[in-house]
């Protein structure tokens, strides 16, 4: 007995001398691997220890900034952003938690985050500057985006989804972005790790009814169909490309032909010709009343290799190159092939220059499109950051703005911009008479637009995608703005529902509020 | 009597108060960070301690009772502590009699306080297998073994199903143990370790065990594993070893370590307390406390290698595997060399049903240390 007692002491040791060995080795050997792996939530944990620069409007409000985290919370910051819903979806968010960062907080990670200071003397060669966290001041302004927050908030449908993109057309700076539904950033920035998780999953996870997600901007995001918005871009590409067509004139007739290689006619306004509005004459005559059968057969007439071009060059099928991390989707245009006639043909280029059938386009890019025409053939590259400043006070970087693309001559943007003044100044043009709700009217302002009112097929009430593109004063443009409101009632039109809302929001950012 | 008190296990009596303080002040930097974030005032962050303190109380009046009692009493009321142990085993399983946490159905509710019947079904197999081993003088046969498998095996299944694997795992080890002591033949002893292993590999591919159960057992060998269902599992010792391996040499000090400030680690005042020794003490004081362990464990062999009679050396024996497999076990499972299990480590994981149970075991080690033979 005593002998097996000695050889269970001797167990004993050999067991207790393999645990010792790998407590030195996970304390000493493995200890580094350890401190860095992305699983040691110390690793994340710093983020919430550390102060992060402010996000800042353009008039320097503070949109998102680093507080002193609760008493009794584990962490020394949280992150706070004031504006709430109003900004969340472009400045974003930092969530280590959850491992979400989104939009600026995102983007200018490196500027936000404490950072080393390059030496500018020789004693701060000698004694290196402590780490410092930089600013980024944005180019938005917080009375423009309220304004559009409070125009969708306004529609008179029980859907209010929607998207307003207000630029710049001549630095690309983007003066207002906001979408509806939009998401309060406050419970994503809560260290507490169960109610973040259940926010984000509130966010990030679901949808309305449409299908909208707040985590998703739809003005950068979701691709919609443009309807006869799209129909500058086939205006352009006619004095652009084909300027042999730009005296097409098409018969006055309420539908087209049937379509090559197809039974179906496009009628104006209407699903059948028994219901259609005859319309035609000159592009000049067209574009006011926003013809769509004529449009159909421009664009067959364009041929597939100028529309596809011309709409490339509008920045179809690229992603815009906006300072934002994610969440930026590029628009759809059909390629030349697939307009053959083993596939869309011809019939689905009728379709397509007036913006049905395959295209799809997000109101930032449907913005860009009237920024181009207005800021002389050009667009310039977006953008949402102004300025960063160190948290001292000296300019880090400021934006210089850029060209994106050149998608008509500046005589083009001239001629496009006089027949979108047309469409508000003409009797009968689809913007004709449209004002705001509060009665300020687009030919008040000398707006120049497009409207577009796209039919989804959908087999629902709300199958409509109302829009209005636009810049004003026209002779002098200041701002382009565009305006989504998707799944609206089916008796609506672009600029029954658009219509005012880019009254309004031309209205705001023409006659900015005293300080502003 | 004098001559008994000076015989009397200072050194072992010593290292539990030592072991037992340790294990205080590690629950209580355990539960604060937590408790505080729960937004509770620092003064009642000492809640989980207080509860632990009780416990430690009661299990020094039990161990000091022990101590001075003769251990040969036991063997006369062993076979009815044995049936009370299989009686409440039975009881706890029984719908609004025992209670249930964490999917396991283990506990009685007394008052404010639990009793979990398993922690002290491990001292009662002691108790029984001694008492049925000492009492048979001409060593033990195939059919004595059978028996022994048979009384061990009835409370095992029952532990089983509750299910407390990490108990029923030490039962098993205990019974081996004390069979190779008494004298069983080596041959039979490992036909008894492969009996054994094979029963455990066919529990876990019969669909005996629940998914998590088998997650937890083999996690330690696939702790690089994409396998969904191991996830759970590899994220408890991935954080366990992540505050093990912060503390270095010397530790992070005592309430600076963020891993065990801000709860990190899943269930870390119970079956991952070393990961509050590793992070906040280091090396140094996990060595010193593994060492301390070892100091105890080799005062109780040593009580069994001097006991006056086999009942007494065979008590020892029980005790110090019931005490040296929890500390193997639990200190390895949080480093990722054993299978994670809810053992805890002995005076030092919250706990009142097992600090209990360890202080009576140390209290019967004592007496039959202080009873020794010459």
């Amino acid at each position: 007995m005593s002998r097996r007692i000695r050889w269970l002491g001797a167990v004993m040791l050999l067991c207790f001398a393999l645990v010792l060995l790998q407590l030195a080795n996970v304390q000493f050997r493995k200890a580094a691997a350890l401190r860095n792996s992305p699983n040691n939530p110390r690793n994340f944990v710093k983020k919430f220890d550390n102060l992060r620069g402010d996000i800042l409007a353009a008039n320097g409000q503070v949109l998102a900034e680093s507080v002193h985290a609760p008493k009794g919370s584990s962490y020394k910051y949280m992150r706070s952003y004031p504006a709430g819903p109003l900004f969340s979806q472009i400045v974003g968010i930092n969530d280590p938690f959850y491992g979400a960062y989104t939009g600026i907080e995102q983007e200018y990670n490196s500027y936000l985050t404490a950072h080393s200071q390059s030496p500018k003397t020789l004693s701060q060669l000698l004694s290196p500057p402590p780490p410092t966290t930089d600013d980024v001041t944005l180019t938005l302004e917080p009375y423009l985006q309220q304004v559009a927050q409070q125009a969708l908030a306004g529609i008179s449908s029980a859907n209010k989804d929607g998207a307003i993109v207000v630029l710049n057309p001549h630095t690309g700076a983007v003066l207002a972005m906001y979408s509806s539904p939009s998401y309060d950033p406050a419970p994503l920035a809560n260290p507490d790790v169960a109610a973040e998780e259940k926010a984000g999953n509130a966010v990030f996870h679901s949808t309305d009814a449409e299908g909208f997600s707040g985590g998703l901007p739809m003005a950068t995001y979701n691709r919609i169909f443009p309807g006869s918005t799209f129909k500058i871009v086939t205006t352009t590409a006619v004095y652009n490309l084909a300027p042999q067509l730009a005296n097409f004139n098409y018969p006055v007739r309420p539908c087209t032909t049937p379509l090559p290689n197809s039974n179906k006619v496009i009628c104006n306004d209407a699903s059948s010709p028994q219901h259609a509005v005859a319309c035609g004459g000159t592009i000049a005559q067209m574009l006011p009343p926003s013809c769509d059968p004529g449009y159909a057969t421009l664009g067959m007439t364009i041929g597939p290799t100028d529309m596809v071009k011309q709409s490339e060059l509008f920045g179809y099928n690229s992603v815009p190159p906006i300072d934002l991390p994610s969440a930026v989707s590029a628009s759809y245009f059909p390629s030349v092939t697939q307009f053959q006639p083993q596939n869309l043909g011809l019939a689905g280029l009728a379709y397509s220059a007036f913006g049905q059938q395959n295209v799809q386009t997000t109101a930032l890019q449907n913005a860009l499109v009237a920024a181009a025409v207005a800021n002389g053939g050009t667009i310039m590259t977006p953008h949402l950051m102004a300025s960063i400043h160190d948290s001292n006070g000296p300019l880090v970087k400021s934006y210089q703005p850029t060209p994106w693309k050149q998608p008509m001559s500046a005589a083009t943007a001239q001629t496009v911009n006089q027949l979108m003044q047309a469409v508000v100044t003409t009797p009968g043009a689809t913007a004709y008479g449209v004002a705001s709700n509060a009665g300020v009217s687009l030919a008040s302002l000398h707006a120049a637009v497009k409207t577009g009112t796209a039919q989804t097929g959908l087999p629902t009430l709300y199958s409509i995608d109302d829009w209005m593109i636009g810049f004003a004063p026209a002779n002098n443009p200041q701002v382009a703005v565009a305006v989504v409101v998707p799944y609206q009632p089916s008796n609506t039109y672009g600029a029954t529902v658009a219509g005012p809302i880019m009254a309004t929001m031309l209205q705001a950012a023409l006659n900015p509020p005293p300080g502003q | 009597m004098g001559r008994r008190a000076a015989r009397f296990d200072v050194a072992l009596l010593g290292t539990v108060l030592l072991v037992t303080a340790i294990g205080l002040v590690m629950i209580y930097t355990a539960t604060r960070g937590t408790l505080v974030g729960q937004g509770l005032p620092v003064g009642d962050a000492l809640a989980v301690l207080k509860r632990q303190g009780i416990f430690v109380m009661m299990g020094l009046v039990a161990m000091l009772v022990l101590a001075t009692q003769d251990y040969r009493r036991l063997e006369y009321v062993s076979y009815a502590l044995y049936g009370l142990m299989v009686f409440a085993l039975l009881a706890v399983l029984v719908p609004h009699i025992g209670s249930s946490a964490l999917g396991s159905s283990r506990w009685f509710s007394v008052g404010p306080l639990q009793l979990q019947p398993s922690e002290f079904a491990v001292l009662a197999e002691i108790l029984a297998v001694a008492t049925y081993c000492s009492r048979r003088a001409d060593g033990l046969a195939w059919r004595d073994v059978w028996r022994l498998l048979a009384m061990v095996g009835i409370p095992v299944l029952l532990v089983v199903k509750q299910p407390d694997m990490g108990t029923a795992i030490i039962m098993t080890v205990v019974l081996l143990v004390m069979l190779a002591v008494a004298g069983v033949p080596g041959r039979i002893l490992l036909l008894l370790v492969l009996g054994a292993l094979a029963v455990f590999f066919l529990a876990l591919k019969a669909g005996v065990l629940h998914s998590y159960q088998i997650s937890r057992l083999t996690t330690f060998i696939h702790q690089d594993s994409n396998n969904p269902s191991l996830q759970g599992a590899i994220y408890t010792l991935q954080q366990a070893k992540d505050a093990i391996g912060s503390g270095g040499m010397f530790g992070r000090g005592l309430l600076h370590g963020s891993a065990t400030n801000l709860g990190y680690v899943p269930e870390q005042q119970t079956d991952f307390i070393f990961t509050a020794i590793g992070e906040q003490l280091g090396f140094v004081g996990g060595t010193a406390v593994l060492g301390l362990l070892g100091l105890l464990c080799w005062r109780v062999l040593r009580a069994a290698q001097v006991a006056r009679d086999p009942f007494g050396r065979l008590l020892c024996a029980g005790i110090f595997t019931f005490l040296a497999y929890s500390t193997f076990q639990n200190a390895s499972m949080t480093m990722g060399i054993m299978p994670i299990t809810g053992i805890p480590l002995p005076f030092v994981s919250y706990g009142g049903s097992a600090a209990l149970c360890f202080f009576a075991a140390v209290g019967v080690a004592l007496s039959v240390g202080s009873r020794r033979s010459g």
